[in-house]
C-alpha cells in the first residue's frame, strides 16, 4: 500500500511538471507478467498483489472496465500470479503460490462481460497442477486443432518451463486449456498435460518459440505445412562443473490430428563469451542463460514457401539472450546479453559479430538484465547513433532505418536499445538470409576523440607556455571515458610525502607505523642500481634550489622501508638538498621523467626524457591513445591534463522514480505503430512507450 | 500494516503498566532464534515479546524447550472446522505453551531480534538488542532457566551494554564476535551509521557499564540487516564476512557493506562498501542473508519491493590495467599489460545479479541450503512479508510459493533441518504467536505448510 501511495503521489507531482503523462485507471497492485492478444489487441496484466489479471486494449488505450463501470476489469484468478501468456482463445495464468496453472478464456458470449477465469462449480479457478517449480511460459496456437472451440478449431498450448523436483535438472510441460474431448459432451471441460520433455541437468530459466512463419499479412490463405514444427529455444543458467550450459533448441511438432510432441532434448548452443580480468587481460567463458527472445522473421510469400518446403526449418535467424551473470566470478567486467546467428544445422548457433568492433556480440549493459523485447522496424530514431558508423568529422552516424530494435529491461529501471537486426533468418527455400549489422544504439553523436585538448596545469609556466605533449586517438583506438593527467618530474600518486628528509642521512627511510601507503601501493616504487632508471627520493625545496634526489636501490620486503644511493655520479645534489627538516617524495627516475595516471585506468608508468617521441598507452590490449613528449625540455613540476572520450553511451529510456522492478515487458505492433510495455511492480505502473519517441515527456505511465 | 496494528493498540496501552506481561504469552514478538545443539542445554527457541503497546512494564525474552513446542505442534488436534477428509485444511492453534517454557527475562520496550552464542566454557548466552533504551541486553541460558547475565535473576531492564545509537534492533553472533545494527538515523542524537560491536564474552556482560564499540559505516544511512557468509579458513585462522544492508529512506542512497572478522578481531578488513543505487534504482533495504557459497547476498528490498541477489565473491584488486609502450609495441589481444604491479587485495564484487519481485513488504530473509543429487548446495531462500513467507528458488531466481495465515507479518526467521526438509518457526507480530511451518520436500517448496500456531492470540491480534 505504501508503495502504492508514494507512486500515486510522485506520479502526481511529476504530472503536474508536465514530464509524464497519467494515463486511463487500471488499479494496478504490483504487476508482474504481461501478455498481449494480437487479436484483440489486449494487453493482459497480471497482478501480483491482487491475484486478478486486468486488461489494458492497446488500440483504445483504454483499460477494459467492470460490470460497475466506475472501475476497471479485474478476472480473479490463481493465487499470486507470476506470469501470463495468451494464446488464441485462452490466456494462461501461472500462480506463483502453488505450481498449478489457471486460464482464462476470450470467448466471451454476446452482452458478457469478459474475459473471464474458467472457473468449476466451486467458483474457484479450474487449475492444472504442475510436478515442477514454474520458470518460465510461452503459449502459442498451432496450425492443428486438438478440440472445438468458438468459431473453429481449438489449438491453444502453454509451453511451461520447471525446475524439476528431484533438484537436479528441469523440464518442459505442455499444457493444454480447459476443452472436451472429441464426441465428448455433457462433461465439464478439463484441462490436461500433453506431454511432458524431461531436461536432465538443466535449470531452465527462459523460453522462446520461433515465429510461426506461416501468414503473410494480406496475402491469401497461405497452404498449410504438413505439421506444425517451431523450434523452442531454452535458455539454461545452471553453472557446474561439467555442465555445458547456455541455450537449448529443440522442435515442438502439432500434426495434423493436434498431436504435440518434441524432438527429445535438442541441442545446446554454447554461448563462449569473453571476460575481462582485473589485469585487463580477457578470458573465454561459457555463459548461462537467463532468457531468450527470437528475432522476428520478415514475413514474405517466399519464407510461407520455404516453412512449407520444410516445416521444421527455423524461421528466426537471430537469438538475443540474457546471459546470467554467475559465470562471473572473479571478472572485472563481462557481458550479460549476447547475440546468436542461428542455423539449420550444427553449429545451431553462433556468437553474431557486433559491427562498431568486429568483435563477438556480446556486450556488458547497464545493471543486471531482467527481460528482453525484439521488436520489428524500421525505426529511426531521433537522438540515437550508429557508433560504428564515423563520418570524416569524426561523427557517429544518426540510427535510421533500423530493421529490428531489442530492448533490454535492467535492475535499474532502464531499457537499453539494441540495433539487433534480423540475422540468418529464413528467406526462401532452403536459403538463409546473410547476418546483418549487430550494434549498441548510442547516444553520443561524437565518436572516440582524435585530437584531445591538452592544458598546462601547474603554475610554473613562464618561458614554456608553448611547450605541451600531444595527445591523438590513433584509428582503431578505443579511449576510456576519463580525465589524465600526466607530469614532468612530478611525484608518484600517493607518495607525495613519505617522511622526513633527515632519515635519508643514513641511506634509508621507513614509513611511519599509521601510514595507509607502502612503497608497493598504489604504486610500487621501482628500485634499481642503475641511477638513471631508478625512482627517487627527493626533497621538497623552495625557491631556486633544484635537487636531483637519490635514486632508490631497494625496497624492503614489507614495503615500508627504502635504501638510496647518497652519491649517484651525475646526480646533482647542492647542499641545501641535505637540510634535515625537509619533506621527501618519490619521484620518476631521472632517465623516466614522465609520469601518466588515469582517473579509471590508474598509474599507467613511467615514460623516458626523450623528445618528440610517440608512446602508446594500453589497457590490456585496448589502445587508449597516443602520447607524444614534446620538443624542448620542460622543468620540474609542469603538470598537463586531458579527458579522452570512448565516444559511446547507453542509449536508454529511463522512466525515472517509476523505474522500480521491471518485472516483464511486451510488445505490440511494427514500426512506427509499435508500442513496448513495461510493468514495473515496485511502482505499481505500466509503462507504455513508443520505441522511437523517447523523452520523458513522451512516455505515458499507466496505473 | 505493522503501524496500524501500532495504532490500535496504542489505545488500550498503558492500562497494564506497571504489570509483568505474563511470560507463556507473546507479545508483539519481533524476534526468534533456536539455540545450538548442546549436549547439556537442549535446543530451545528464543522469542522476544516487544511490548510495542506499552502495554506492560517491560517486553521480554522468552526461552521455549524445541522440542516441546514441536510436540504440541504436532499434536495438536485438527481445527473443528475442517472436514474429516482433510483435517488439517486449516492451521493448529495452540494457545497454550506453558509447558513448553523454560524461562524469561524481562528486557525493556521494544525488544528486536536476537542472536544466541556459544562461550568458551560451554555456557549459551542470548543478545537482545532494546530500542527503547538503546541498550544490548544479554542472558545466560540454561537446560531449565533463562537468566540476566548481569546479576542473575529475571529483570535485564537496563542492564548489559549501551549501543551508541538509537534503534539497535538487528544482531548477529559468530567467531565470538558479536554485532548490532540500528534501523534509523532520522532521531536524534548522533548521527551516522554505525554497527556496534563486543566480544560476545566480554567482562561487562556480567559486570555492567560495557558500551559496544562503533564502527562508523555512513552518513545517511542505518542498518536494515545483519548477515555472516564467507566463513573460511584464512592464514590459519577461520575469518567470516559481516554484511550489512545499509537502510536509507532517501531515493539515491542503496548502500551496502562488508568487512572481514576473526575470533578476537572484530574488523580485519578494510570497510568494503557500495551504493546499489545505480543498479537496483531502490532504496530502504531491510533483511540480509548470505548464501551457502558466500558468493552472493541476498536482500530484503523494500523500494521497490523485491528480493535481490548481489555477488559479493572476491576480485583482485590491481593499482592499474595500463601501461605505456613505445610507438610501435603492442599488447597481444586478450592480453595483460607486461609487467602490472601485484594485486593490492581483493574486495567483494557487490554487483547486481538478479532483482526478482517478491509480495508486498518484504523484511527478514533467511537461507535453507538444499543438497543436490550431484552433492552440491542449492539455496531456498524464504523471506518475511506483510502477509506471510514467500520462497524463493535461486536456482533461476523466481517466486516458486508464497504461504499465508500466519498470524499476520512475520517479522524474524529460525529454521532447522526436519527431515528431508526443514521446519520454520516465524513469530507473527500482528497476533502474537509463533507460526510452525514445514517444508518437508525444499525442492517442491509450494509444499510449505502451516503446521500451528503456537501461543494464545493477542487481543489486538488478527
Amino acid at each position: 500500500m505504501r508503495s502504492r501511495l508514494v507512486a500515486v503521489a510522485v506520479a502526481l507531482s511529476v504530472t503536474a511538471c508536465g514530464e509524464q503523462t497519467l494515463s486511463a485507471f487500471g488499479n494496478l497492485d504490483t504487476p508482474i507478467s504481461l501478455a498481449i492478444h494480437e487479436t484483440t489487441s489486449d494487453l493482459f496484466i497480471a497482478s501480483h498483489g491482487s491475484n486478478d489479471l486486468r486488461v489494458y486494449n492497446v488500440k483504445k488505450a483504454d483499460f477494459l472496465v467492470a460490470p460497475a463501470r466506475l472501475f476497471p476489469l479485474s478476472i480473479p484468478t490463481v493465487r499470486s500470479p507470476i506470469a501470463v501468456a495468451a494464446a488464441e482463445h485462452f490466456v494462461f495464468v501461472v500462480s506463483g503460490a502453488t505450481a498449478e496453472v489457471g486460464f482464462v478464456t476470450l470467448d466471451v458470449p454476446p452482452g458478457a462481460f469478459g474475459p473471464r477465469s474458467v472457473d468449476g462449480p466451486d467458483g474457484f479457478p479450474i487449475t492444472q497442477a504442475i510436478d515442477a517449480v514454474p520458470t518460465a511460459a510461452v503459449a502459442f496456437a498451432a496450425a492443428f486443432g486438438f478440440a472445438e472451440a468458438e468459431g473453429g478449431a481449438l489449438a491453444d498450448h502453454l509451453i511451461l518451463a520447471g525446475l524439476s523436483p528431484d533438484g537436479d535438472g528441469g523440464k518442459l510441460v505442455v499444457v493444454r486449456p480447459p476443452h472436451l474431448a472429441p464426441g465428448e459432451s455433457g462433461v465439464e471441460p478439463l484441462p490436461s498435460i500433453v506431454t511432458e520433455l524431461e531436461l536432465p541437468g538443466v535449470f531452465p530459466a527462459g523460453l522462446a518459440i520461433d515465429p510461426t512463419g506461416l501468414v503473410v499479412e494480406g496475402e491469401e490463405e497461405p497452404i498449410p505445412p504438413a505439421i506444425d514444427c517451431r523450434t523452442v529455444a531454452i535458455a539454461d543458467s545452471r553453472i557446474a562443473e561439467g555442465h555445458r550450459p547456455g541455450v537449448i533448441l529443440t522442435k515442438a511438432r502439432v500434426s495434423p490430428d493436434g498431436a504435440f510432441s518434441f524432438d527429445g532434448p535438442g541441442e545446446t548452443v554454447e554461448i563462449r563469451v569473453p571476460v575481462m580480468l582485473p589485469s585487463g587481460a580477457l578470458e573465454d567463458r561459457l555463459a548461462g542463460a537467463r532468457a531468450v527472445a527470437f528475432a522476428p522473421a520478415p514475413v514474405t510469400p517466399a519464407l510461407v514457401e520455404a516453412v512449407a518446403a520444410d516445416p521444421c526449418a527455423t524461421r528466426s535467424g537471430r537469438l538475443f539472450v540474457v546471459l546470467d551473470p554467475a559465470y562471473c566470478v572473479g571478472a572485472l567486467s563481462c557481458p550479460n546479453v549476447a547475440v546468436l546467428d542461428l542455423a539449420d544445422e550444427a553449429p545451431f548457433g553462433v556468437l553474431a559479430t557486433d559491427s562498431t568492433t568486429g568483435g563477438p556480440a556480446a556486450f556488458q549493459l547497464p545493471g543486471a538484465q531482467l527481460g528482453l523485447v525484439a521488436v520489428t522496424g524500421p525505426f529511426t530514431i531521433t537522438g540515437a547513433f550508429n557508433p560504428g558508423v564515423v563520418d570524416e568529422n569524426g561523427r557517429a552516424l544518426q540510427a535510421e532505418g533500423i530493421p529490428e530494435l531489442t530492448l533490454f529491461t535492467s535492475s535499474d529501471g532502464a531499457l537499453t536499445y539494441l540495433a539487433g537486426g534480423f540475422g540468418t533468418f529464413l528467406e526462401a527455400p532452403g536459403v538463409r538470409a546473410d547476418p546483418d549489422p549487430v550494434f549498441l544504439l548510442s547516444s553520443r553523436s561524437m565518436g572516440p576523440s582524435s585530437d584531445v585538448n591538452v592544458s598546462r596545469t601547474d603554475s610554473r609556466q613562464r618561458g614554456v607556455e608553448n611547450v605541451q605533449p600531444a595527445v591523438t586517438v590513433p584509428a582503431g583506438a578505443r579511449p576510456r571515458s576519463e580525465f589524465w593527467t600526466a607530469g614532468f618530474e612530478i611525484p608518484l600518486p600517493g607518495l607525495e610525502d613519505v617522511g622526513s628528509n633527515g632519515a635519508l642521512a643514513a641511506r634509508s627511510l621507513r614509513l611511519p607505523a599509521d601510514a595507509s601507503i607502502t612503497f608497493l601501493e598504489p604504486v610500487p616504487v621501482q628500485a634499481s642500481t642503475d641511477p638513471l632508471l631508478a625512482d627517487r627520493a627527493i626533497p621538497a625545496t623552495f625557491g631556486d634550489l633544484v635537487c636531483d634526489g637519490f635514486p632508490i636501490v631497494s625496497v624492503s620486503p614489507d614495503g615500508r622501508s627504502i635504501e638510496v644511493n647518497l652519491a649517484a655520479p651525475g646526480f646533482v645534489n647542492p647542499e641545501g638538498c641535505s637540510a634535515g627538516q625537509l619533506h621527501v617524495g618519490i619521484f620518476p627516475p631521472k632517465g623516466m621523467p614522465w609520469t601518466l595516471a588515469g582517473s579509471v585506468t590508474g598509474f599507467v608508468g613511467r615514460i623516458p626524457n626523450e623528445t618528440s617521441r610517440d608512446f602508446d598507452v594500453f589497457a590490456g590490449s585496448d589502445l587508449l591513445f597516443r602520447f607524444t613528449t614534446p620538443d624542448d625540455p620542460l622543468p620540474r613540476g609542469a603538470t598537463f591534463a586531458w579527458s579522452t572520450s570512448s565516444g559511446f553511451d547507453f542509449f536508454r529510456v529511463d522512466p525515472g522514480f517509476f523505474g522500480l522492478m521491471p518485472a516483464s515487458v511486451v510488445s505490440f505492433g511494427s514500426a512506427s505503430s509499435t508500442r513496448v510495455f513495461v510493468a514495473y511492480s515496485g511502482a505499481n505502473s505500466l509503462l507504455r512507450l513508443n520505441p522511437v519517441r523517447t523523452s520523458r515527456d513522451e512516455l505515458g505511465i499507466l496505473q | 500494516m505493522i503501524g496500524l496494528v501500532a495504532l490500535v493498540a496504542a489505545a488500550c496501552a498503558r492500562e497494564e503498566e506497571g504489570r509483568q506481561q505474563p511470560i507463556t504469552a507473546i507479545r508483539f514478538p519481533s524476534g526468534v532464534a533456536l539455540s545450538p545443539e548442546d549436549p547439556s542445554i537442549p535446543q530451545q527457541l528464543l522469542v522476544v515479546s516487544s511490548n510495542f503497546d506499552l502495554r506492560f512494564r517491560a517486553g521480554v525474552l522468552h526461552a521455549f524447550d524445541r522440542a516441546t513446542l514441536d510436540r504440541l505442534a504436532d499434536d495438536a488436534p485438527p481445527s473443528p472446522a475442517c472436514p474429516a477428509a482433510n483435517p488439517r485444511c486449516l492451521p493448529a492453534d495452540v494457545p497454550d505453551i506453558a509447558e513448553a517454557l523454560v524461562g524469561a527475562v524481562e528486557i525493556g520496550d521494544f525488544g528486536g531480534q536476537v542472536a544466541v552464542a556459544a562461550l568458551g566454557d560451554g555456557a549459551l548466552r542470548a543478545f537482545v538488542p532494546v530500542r527503547g533504551n538503546h541498550t544490548v541486553v544479554a542472558a545466560e541460558l540454561g537446560a531449565s532457566s533463562l537468566q540476566c547475565t548481569q546479576g542473575g535473576g529475571t529483570d535485564c531492564v537496563g542492564t548489559g551494554a549501551e549501543f551508541p545509537r538509537d534503534d539497535p534492533y538487528s544482531v548477529v553472533t559468530a567467531l565470538g564476535n558479536l554485532y548490532v545494527g540500528h534501523f534509523t538515523v532520522l532521531r536524534s542524537g548522533p548521527k551516522g551509521g554505525v554497527i556496534g560491536t563486543a566480544p560476545v564474552d566480554a567482562g561487562f556482560w556480567t559486570t555492567g557499564g560495557g558500551i559496544l564499540q562503533a564502527i562508523q559505516v555512513a552518513n545517511r544511512s542505518a542498518i536494515g540487516g545483519l548477515a555472516v557468509g564467507g566463513c573460511r579458513d584464512e592464514d590459519g585462522a577461520p575469518t567470516c564476512t559481516l554484511f550489512a544492508s545499509g537502510r536509507s529512506r532517501f531515493d539515491g542512497t542503496q548502500p551496502i557493506f562488508a568487512f572481514d572478522f576473526r575470533e578476537g578481531e572484530p574488523m580485519v578488513s578494510p570497510l568494503f562498501s557500495r551504493n546499489l543505487f545505480a543498479q537496483e534504482r531502490g532504496f530502504d533495504s531491510r533483511g540480509i542473508a548470505s548464501s551457502s557459497s558466500g558468493s552472493d547476498v541476498f536482500l530484503a528490498s523494500r523500494m521497490p519491493d523485491a528480493l535481490a541477489i548481489i555477488d559479493v565473491s572476491r576480485l583482485a584488486q590491481l593499482p592499474t590495467d595500463g601501461c605505456v609502450l613505445p610507438e610501435g609495441d603492442v599488447v597481444a589481444p586478450g592480453a595483460a599489460c607486461p609487467d602490472l604491479p601485484p594485486s593490492t587485495g581483493d574486495r567483494p564484487a557487490f554487483t547486481t545479479a538478479d532483482l526478482i519481485p517478491s509480495p508486498a513488504g518484504p523484511n527478514t530473509l533467511a537461507t535453507l541450503p538444499r543438497t543436490m543429487p550431484d552433492g552440491s548446495i542449492s539455496d531456498l531462500i524464504v523471506m518475511t512479508t506483510t502477509e506471510g513467507l514467500a520462497f524463493f528458488d535461486t536456482r533461476v531466481g523466481v517466486l516458486a510459493a508464497t504461504l499465508g495465515g500466519l498470524g499476520g507479518a512475520p517479522t524474524d526467521i529460525a529454521f532447522r533441518p526436519l527431515g528431508d526438509g526443514f521446519r520454520i518457526y516465524a513469530p507473527a507480530f500482528s497476533r502474537g504467536s509463533i507460526a510452525v511451518v514445514d517444508l518437508p520436500d525444499p525442492f517442491r517448496p509450494e509444499s510449505a505448510t502451516l503446521r500451528a500456531r503456537l501461543g494464545p492470540a493477542q487481543e489486538s491480534g488478527l
